[in-house]
């Protein structure tokens, strides 16, 4: 059942990123710096919930009817008594295919759908056995998001929340030591909203510098709670950020 | 429109609602029952060495109070750890870690390094690592290997081997080995494998229920591709070889060239895992359950095969003879 889903997934993803799909349309792209503070809670490792420091770079690419968005993140946590830590570094990429439609006083609403793929890990210093937590996961999403502009200032928002996918989690109390013999049983779960629930939020202003440049400030906030085996991970990140947007108009008919 | 968006805004927030944990206070309390369900979900011994662990938390509960000191604290709860009579089972704190130390203390030693580094080498042996190895009398060759926590490469066992090529058998004394990683004994085992064999059976928890195990997982083992010794193997134990060192005792003596003498080992086949209390104290115990290949547990240690039990003679270590050595020199002689 779930290497089915999988099976349609990849699929999906092959056709989304045929080069037919890529056309003469406005190009942008964005670079964004973010800090913040984070919240890790995962019981394969331990039965508290550390708190700590967010970093993490993000670019993202996008024409008129998709994109794409890579991020890399790190995260550094303490527990209650701060005698320990838990560092969590992960890789996120999506691809989004969005829908724009132009309203009165300058406002531009998207929406559609992303594919996303995450790519992590959490580790303990405490734990010996079960030191560290590995994560991958891929996920659908509607998203959507909402700009406007005002002279040099503009605003605006995107939300995506994952309906359906597929998530590593190992088993209750399972060793990656058995994983590693070879064990891969009970390893891939079904997203949904009952064992994978995930908010990622992003409000910003931007300010025009001049010419096709903007700096963005914003705020994102990322929930992530996934369940499986018994074991529940979650993490939440509140973290702001700043960024440089770069638009580009290309050649309209494209090269002769 | 109103009302679309209000359960639009409702879904949202269904899907983004987080798992509920279960938070524990960081206070003698909250350390209390932190541990108890820990060690409740967790340890994977409770049904094998009959253990009512309820009946523990009654116990022990009233015996926590909000006024004692945490070093009082601390004791009340190695005393329950110790409950579950469990050499994996350790309470870390700051100022101290505690150990359940029944499971060898209340047996003899039967082992002496200096006897045998004085009296059969000479000081001359050989050592790489965590191993020493030498010819003993009688062409009989000897690795002492005292644990498996840094482990050797299979080059340099190909070494030790080719040393001791021309012996007519090997001991392999294990005393006092309290364990290290498996994988540093599956390194070892691997020469001495003709051909592939279920060395043995992992079996971990699918749940927080006392007996939420997975179906056994077989472990499987290849020969090594360096030397392989064929000859007479005596394995050689006492009450303090533990852990991954039972482990590589209770694989060993399923091979056929291979004789298991001494004392009967320590235990400790539970694969440990760790977990931080609220207070910040970490407790290890064991999690998973690993059986031989007869689907044996060896909690409780491995007895020698029958005839090859035999313990240190004060008399003849008096005399500086350790009369478990020759006892296994004797068998590689008579095989």
């Amino acid at each position: 059942m779930t290497q089915s889903i999988l099976r349609y997934i990849l699929v999906y993803i092959a056709l989304l990123l045929a080069p037919t799909a890529w056309s003469q349309t406005p190009l942008r792209t964005i670079w964004t710096l973010e800090t913040g503070r984070v919240q890790l809670a995962d019981t394969y490792l331990s039965p508290n919930i550390y708190t700590g420091y967010h970093a993490g770079i993000d670019y993202d690419f996008s024409r008129k009817f998709h994109g794409i968005h890579f991020a890399a993140n790190f995260d550094y946590a303490n527990p209650p008594a701060s005698n320990a830590s838990m560092m969590g570094a992960y890789v996120d990429l999506d691809y989004r295919l969005v829908t724009t439609i132009s309203l009165p006083h300058a406002l531009r609403v998207s929406y559609g759908g992303l594919v996303a793929l995450h790519a992590g890990g959490l580790l303990s210093q405490l734990s010996s056995n079960n030191p560290a937590q590995a994560q991958a996961r891929i996920t659908l999403a509607p998203h959507i998001a909402a700009e406007w502009s005002y002279h040099r200032w503009g605003l605006g928002a995107s939300a995506s929340v994952p309906l359906i996918g597929a998530f590593f989690m190992p088993d209750y109390g399972e060793l990656y030591y058995e994983i590693s013999l070879g064990n891969r049983t009970h390893l891939v779960h079904m997203a949904h909203p009952g064992s994978f629930r995930r908010l990622n939020l992003d409000v910003y202003t931007d300010y025009r510098l001049g010419g096709s440049n903007r700096v963005r400030l914003g705020y994102r906030a990322d929930l992530l709670s996934m369940s499986a085996n018994n074991i529940i991970s979650r993490r939440l990140c509140n973290s702001f950020y700043i960024g440089l947007v770069c638009d580009f108009i290309p050649w309209k008919g494209g090269l002769k | 429109m109103r009302r679309w968006l209000l359960y639009g805004s409702l879904l949202v927030l269904c899907l983004c609602a987080c798992h509920p944990i279960e938070e524990y206070s960081a206070d003698n309390r909250g350390d209390f029952e932190c541990l108890w369900t820990l060690v409740n979900e967790h340890y994977c011994f409770f049904e094998e060495k009959d253990i009512d662990w309820q009946e523990v938390h009654q116990r022990y509960s009233p015996k926590v109070s909000s006024k004692m000191t945490r070093r009082q604290l601390f004791t009340v709860l190695a005393e329950m750890l110790a409950e579950l009579r469990d050499g994996h089972v350790n309470l870390s704190a700051g100022f101290e870690t505690a150990y359940y130390r029944d499971w060898w203390s209340n047996y003899p030693e039967n082992y002496s390094a200096r006897l045998i580094e004085q009296n059969y080498f000479d000081f001359t042996y050989k050592q790489v690592g965590e191993v020493t190895y030498g010819m003993l009398h009688d062409n009989v060759g000897y690795v002492g290997i005292s644990s498996f926590s840094s482990g050797l490469g299979s080059g340099n066992i190909d070494w030790i081997l080719a040393d001791l090529a021309f012996c007519n058998g090997l001991i392999i004394d294990l005393r006092n080995n309290g364990g290290g990683n498996v994988s540093n004994a599956e390194t070892w085992v691997r020469h001495f494998l003709t051909e592939p064999i279920t060395a043995a059976y992992m079996v971990h928890k699918t749940g927080p229920g006392h007996e939420d195990f997975d179906k056994p997982f077989p472990v499987k083992y290849q020969p090594s591709d360096g030397s392989i010794w064929t000859k007479p193997v005596v394995v050689l134990t006492n009450r303090s070889t533990f852990s991954a060192a039972n482990y590589f005792t209770a694989v060993m003596r399923a091979l056929p060239q291979v004789t298991h003498a001494g004392a009967t080992t320590g235990g400790g086949s539970g694969m440990p895992m760790s977990y931080d209390l609220p207070g910040g104290w970490r407790v290890r115990m064991s999690a998973v359950r690993v059986l031989d290949s007869a689907f044996t547990s060896t909690e409780a240690g491995i007895t020698p095969d029958e005839g090859c039990e035999v313990d240190l003679d004060p008399a003849a270590t008096l005399a500086g003879r350790d009369s478990m050595l020759e006892f296994a020199i004797n068998l590689i002689n008579h095989k």
